[in-house]
């Protein structure tokens, strides 16, 4: 038996920070990371795909994206398991109760609205622990797995959860941290042969039978190892499992870390932004460090100008960027500066290099400087 | 440079005059017309005018009739170089310049004007030459310090020479312009920004408050539906509980109907041993009244026994006094004949008197009295009047009246002869067979001959009836016995006789009323009657004279006797009457307290006997009641009755109390309680049911509004519009702090430039200016070396709107500064023509102590038609123009 493990689908979440020619980009990215789940289900033989939880991004989201999904799940050729988790819990603003969705809802789509074990395939049953709100009072997959009995040979039992483990967080003190101990003990008894986990965007082995599948695209700078999702074979008989990790996701978030101390550097960054494929749909946030001429600060802010025009986003990670300007004498000399021209580029270049405030100002005032004088020269 | 001397020759009104100039100040005094600024004209054209020059200020020199052109030799040294430099116009003109130092040379024509220019320009700045030279009138105006070379270099010593960056300043205004208005206020796109930023985070916060208002509402709805949870299920509780308690309610309401009829049992047995006791009561009761009605009798007999014997002791005491009155009353009788006796004996002797005198008086009125006699004797002997006939009438109605009601209510007596016999009632014979009715009125005998003779007395009758028949009687009979007559109809026919007499006697009395007089006629009748009755009362006729000797002697035995003796022996008699009267009124009152005594007794012993009577049929009636009461029940019978009476009630009484104890048991007071509240808690938790699910349903409709509202994209859009206005903002601030800087930056160092460049000058200015405007003076010196403004004890003004005098004396100082400023050697003299015109005493004592002070650096030419000016001017050569 085969099935596919997903999860944090996170459908209709937007991205404030990305180009404004970039979000409807992402937005649709999310789509059609569904609609090649799909595919993968079909080319894969696989019996079902269950989603842990987050399917949709907020219980507050206009109805319109319930039409959208299920245009593309329509397309599915195995029926599609549904988790509400902390996202989209099952609570009065609920999106799974909405008349949108319960009044379209195609017959291979189901949702878990309770633990009672679902058969999605004769001798496949999945137990689902739904959230019913944001503030769940306790640990809902324990609550949805206490009363299990062990799994008879031939039959295969699948936990559908959401949220964090209590390895992963130990210290978290929310009632809805998910018990790694209780979890393994139920494996261990046979009472569930695995555990697939939502919440967690990053592809994560808790165990070796308990997965996070990770988000299929990616949505935050954070995720270590986003865009996958999990294959998971159990045999009926042994209960024996293997998983196998698929990347789907299309969309990349860079973190680009540069020292840049020279007008080489700044060339070096600038290649670098040109070896990154897939621009359109990679946002990059910039670390960079270090201490430019005025002239090569100028020459990297055009190169970052430039950049911004292809990318979905090229940011400057600005808590960890540290780029001192200072005025070389060099950029100055040709100009023929004196005078009181002099003077002030003298003042500029001494708060320029302070630690203060003032100093990224006189910065920018100093890059203001030299292009008028270099125009006037 | 340095003046030394200067030679005119038939220049204007100078035929030929040579002024010697000293190394310092040098004063050129001369009087009007004299040709003193001709000098300083003479300078200027030597130095500019060619001497083939034909300019009109050239021609101008010229002197009127003199036959030679004008001409000028200057000695002087500049630089290096001593120079004599000669010059005549428009007659034989000439150019001569004669170097003496440093090499000596000569030079004529164009050559030498054109080597004196180039001299000159080498050494000194000819500008610098122009400005200090002041022509007269010139005086108010700052001189153009500007352009002068030599005082630039020598600020340039200094300061910095301000650099000429224009191109870029007006790079820098440009841009700055983009962000701030001139005023430095934020303008176009980053004033806009930084308005558009707080409208669009307010936006967005208000959405994220709507955001988070869904998110309270869902909360809400969990928690609404949590209590609705609850209190159904309290419901639940609350209604089990209550259906309970009104099982427990309906047990105890039959324990309740159960005691309601045991009491009333006991109720209905109680009222019927009551009324057992009662009649058992009753019996005994009778049983007594018999008893006591018994003894009555008994004692009541005895009673009339008693009360009988007594009445005939009573009955002898009242005969007994009854003779004794009337003993006594004969012997009153006996007494008054023997007192009337002599009381008559002694009336007529009096009467004698009379009667003579009253006979012959009441002779003449007697005849007319008779028939008023007669007429009174009629109307006296008839006392019935026509009043009294009706009065006696209504009288004799009333004892109808009154005899009518007691027949009725007296006894009846009907009778009936059955045989032969007579039978005699009240002395009427009925006869045989016939029958008859009388009422008992009074005692009415029956005689039955020989047989019986009954007599029935009347019983008591009905007192009221008595008296009023009795009564009326009485009425009836003392008015006919004071009428005088037997019956009704008599008195209607005496009353007629007695009405006609009355006329009668109407008539005569008015007759006699003439005939009487003075006097009263029946006083005078009754004094004759009185005399004549006394006289007459032994029974003889006393009207004949025959028999009056007949009576004269029978009363001659009374005449005997005085008056006074009859008198004596008449209130003797009248005493003895007293006595006996007095006797028999004693007696009589004896007699009447013994007829009180016997009638009091008589009453004693009739209502005794009436007592008796009743008490005997007391007592027969209670007897005849008791024997009849007990043919029904006897004695036994009642005793019997009220045994099981009170056994029955005894046996119901424990019912009740049996079905009390049960009723008690079951606590219903409590049970009461405990549904009435179980009932409330229904209704208040189907109220609170009712609140919670309304609650529920109104949070379930707010938030199905809500969600389909797209909140979170429209939150999403907010945030985006938001971030970017904000990226926008801080780049734009960025921008517009960075030129900010840069401009400021600039503009300070460039001011700051200017500043140290014009201070020596500056200082210059104000070091001069104080000897005259005092120690609180200041200027303010532009970039072209103009003065600005004067600023005295903090007054700041204007150049311009200075006064006159003030403006050429701060304009000429600053002339003298510049002198003062610039090399000697490369500074020119500074000629000040007709100057401090304006200038009162003491600003010219100071300005003589500035000008000494300039001399000693500088050469100064001051060329004045007022020496005394400059008399205080120490150090000065004084050169008189003549």
């Amino acid at each position: 038996m085969r099935f596919v493990a997903t999860g944090d689908w996170q459908l209709g979440m937007t991205a404030h920070y990305l180009s404004t020619e970039a979000r409807p980009r992402f937005h649709r990215a999310r789509l059609d990371a569904v609609k090649r789940i799909g595919e993968i289900a079909a080319e894969q033989s696989c019996d079902f795909v269950v989603v842990c939880g987050d399917v949709f991004e907020s219980n507050q989201l206009d109805r319109a994206i319930i039409s959208r999904t299920f245009e593309v799940l329509a397309a599915f050729t195995v029926p599609v398991v549904l988790l509400p988790g902390n996202h989209d819990p099952l609570d009065a603003a609920s999106i799974y109760d909405s008349h949108a969705f319960t009044s379209r809802q195609p017959g291979h789509v189901h949702v878990l609205r309770d633990s009672e074990p679902f058969e999605v395939r004769p001798g496949v049953e999945i137990i689902g622990a739904p959230w019913f709100s944001k503030r769940p009072q306790g640990d809902l997959v324990a609550q949805a797995t206490q009363n299990l009995a062990e799994a008879a040979p031939g039959k295969v039992r699948i936990i559908a959860g959401h949220g964090a483990v209590s390895t992963l967080d130990p210290d978290r003190e929310s009632l809805a941290t998910i018990d790694v101990d209780s979890l393994k003990t139920v494996l261990r008894e046979d009472r569930a042969q695995f555990v697939a986990l939502g919440d967690r965007h990053a592809t994560y082995a808790v165990d070796e039978r308990i997965w996070y599948s990770g988000a299929p695209e990616v949505t935050s700078r954070r995720e270590d190892d986003p865009g996958n999702v999990l294959l998971v074979d159990i045999d009926a008989q042994s209960h024996a499992s293997s998983v196998e990790k698929m990347h789907i996701g299309r969309w990349s978030y860079l973190v680009v870390e540069e020292d840049v101390n020279s007008d080489e550097d700044v060339s070096h960054l600038e290649q670098r932004l040109a070896d990154i494929p897939d621009k359109d749909s990679t946002a990059v946030w910039l670390i960079l460090r270090g201490t430019l001429s005025t002239a090569a600060k100028s020459r990297l802010d055009d190169i970052l100008d430039h950049a911004t025009d292809l990318f979905a986003l090229v940011s400057l990670w600005e808590r960890h960027t540290d780029i001192a300007v200072v005025a070389a004498d060099e950029d100055f000399a040709g100009l023929g500066l004196s005078g009181y021209l002099q003077e002030s580029l003298d003042e500029l270049a001494e708060t320029a290099a302070g630690e203060d405030l003032s100093a990224s100002a006189a910065q920018d005032a100093l890059g203001l400087l030299y292009r008028f004088a270099r125009s006037g020269s | 440079m340095k003046f030394h001397s200067i030679h005119l020759r038939n220049y204007r009104g100078i035929a030929d005059s040579r002024v010697e100039f000293g190394d310092g100040v040098t004063v050129v005094e001369g009087p009007n017309e004299v040709g003193k600024s001709s000098i300083h004209e003479a300078i200027t054209h030597l130095r500019e005018d060619k001497s083939s020059s034909r300019k009109a200020s050239v021609k101008e020199t010229q002197p009127v009739g003199v036959d030679a052109g004008p001409e000028v030799e200057l000695h002087l040294s500049t630089g290096d170089y001593e120079l004599k430099y000669r010059k005549r116009w428009i007659k034989q003109p000439f150019t001569e310049l004669s170097v003496i130092k440093p090499r000596p040379e000569q030079l004529s024509s164009d050559d030498a004007h054109d080597r004196f220019l180039s001299i000159l320009a080498d050494t000194v700045d000819v500008d610098l030459l122009v400005a200090l030279d002041v022509a007269q009138g010139e005086s108010l105006a700052q001189a153009p310090l500007a352009q002068i070379k030599a005082l630039h270099s020598a600020l340039s010593e200094s300061g910095v020479e301000v650099a000429d960056h224009d191109d870029f300043l007006d790079q820098v205004e440009a841009e700055y312009l983009k962000y701030f208005t001139k005023s430095g206020r934020e303008t176009g796109e980053y004033k806009d920004i930084n308005a558009q930023v707080p409208v669009v985070e307010a936006a967005f916060e208000e959405l994220r408050e709507r955001s988070r208002g869904m998110d309270d509402l869902v909360d809400n709805h969990a928690r609404a539906a949590a209590r609705l949870k609850t209190v159904r299920t309290q419901l639940t509780q609350a209604l089990a509980d209550r259906d309970e308690a009104e099982q427990a309610a309906k047990a105890v309401a039959e324990l309740k109907a159960v005691l309601d009829q045991a009491v009333d049992h006991a109720k209905s047995a109680q009222r019927d041993e009551q009324i057992a006791r009662e009649a058992l009561d009753r019996r005994t009761q009778l049983i007594a009244d018999a008893t006591d009605a018994q003894s009555a009798v008994t004692v009541a007999g005895k009673t009339v026994a008693g009360l009988e014997s007594a009445q005939g002791d009573k009955d002898s005491d009242f005969d007994r006094f009854q003779k004794a009155l009337e003993e006594k009353q004969s012997a009153v009788d006996d007494a008054r004949a023997q007192a009337k006796a002599a009381a008559k004996t002694l009336a007529k002797a009096r009467a004698r008197a009379e009667q003579s005198d009253l006979t012959r008086r009441l002779e003449a009125i007697r005849e007319h009295d008779e028939k008023k006699s007669r007429a009174q004797a009629t109307i006296g002997s008839i006392t019935v009047t026509t009043k009294d006939v009706e009065k006696l009438s209504s009288l004799e109605t009333e004892v109808r009246i009154a005899e009518h009601a007691k027949t009725s209510a007296a006894a009846q007596i009907e009778a009936k002869q059955l045989g032969t016999r007579a039978l005699n009632i009240d002395g009427t014979e009925l006869g045989e067979g016939n029958s008859g009715e009388f009422a008992a009125l009074k005692d009415v005998r029956i005689m039955i001959d020989g047989v019986a003779d009954i007599t029935v007395r009347p019983g008591a009758s009905p007192v009221e009836l008595d008296k009023a028949l009795t009564s009326a009687k009485g009425a009836f009979e003392a008015e006919l016995e004071r009428l005088d007559i037997d019956s009704v109809s008599q008195a209607r026919d005496n009353a007629n006789v007695r009405a006609d007499a009355e006329a009668v006697m109407a008539e005569a009395d008015s007759t006699l009323k003439v005939l009487l007089g003075q006097d009263k006629r029946d006083k005078l009748e009754a004094a004759l009657a009185r005399a004549q009755q006394i006289l007459g009362a032994d029974g003889t006729s006393a009207s004949t004279d025959d028999k009056a000797g007949n009576g004269a002697e029978v009363d001659g035995q009374t005449r005997d006797r005085s008056l006074s003796e009859l008198e004596t022996a008449v209130a003797e008699s009248e005493a003895t009457v007293d006595d006996a009267q007095s006797a028999v009124d004693s007696t009589r009152i004896e007699l009447e307290r013994t007829r009180t005594s016997r009638d009091d007794a008589r009453v004693e012993t009739v209502r005794a006997q009436t007592s008796l009577k009743e008490a005997e049929t007391q007592h027969e009636r209670l007897t005849s009641s008791l024997a009849e009461a007990r043919k029904t029940n006897s004695d036994a019978d009642l005793d019997e009755e009220v045994t099981s009476a009170e056994a029955r009630a005894t046996n119901v009484g424990s019912q009740v109390d049996e079905a009390r104890v049960a009723y008690e048991a079951a606590d219903p007071e409590t049970l009461e309680m405990q549904l009435q509240n179980v009932r409330q808690l229904v209704g208040s938790k189907e109220a609170q049911r009712e609140e919670v699910r309304q609650d529920v349903d109104r949070l379930s409709a707010l938030i199905d509004d809500r969600a389909s509202e797209g909140i979170y994209e429209k939150l999403a859009a907010a945030e985006e519009t938001m971030e970017s206005a904000r990226r926008k903002q801080t780049r734009l601030g960025r921008q517009a702090t960075a030129i900010n800087l840069l401009r400021t930056t600039v503009l300070n160092h460039k001011e700051e430039s200017q500043r140290k460049y014009v201070a020596p000058f500056k200082e210059q200015i104000e070091k001069l200016g104080r000897l005259v405007f005092g120690q609180g003076l200041s200027v303010e010196v532009s970039e072209d070396l103009e003065i600005v403004s004067r600023t005295l004890d903090e007054r700041t003004v204007p150049f311009e709107s200075l006064s006159g005098g003030t403006k050429e004396q701060l304009a000429l100082i600053g002339r003298l500064a510049v002198a003062t400023l610039v090399d000697s050697d490369s500074g020119a003299p500074v000629v000040l023509d007709d100057a401090f015109g304006f200038a009162d005493a003491e600003r010219l004592n100071a300005l003589n102590v500035i000008l000494s002070t300039v001399g000693q650096s500088a050469q100064v030419i001051l060329l004045t038609c007022q020496p005394d000016r400059f008399a205080r001017l120490g150090g000065a050569k004084s050169v008189s123009l003549t």
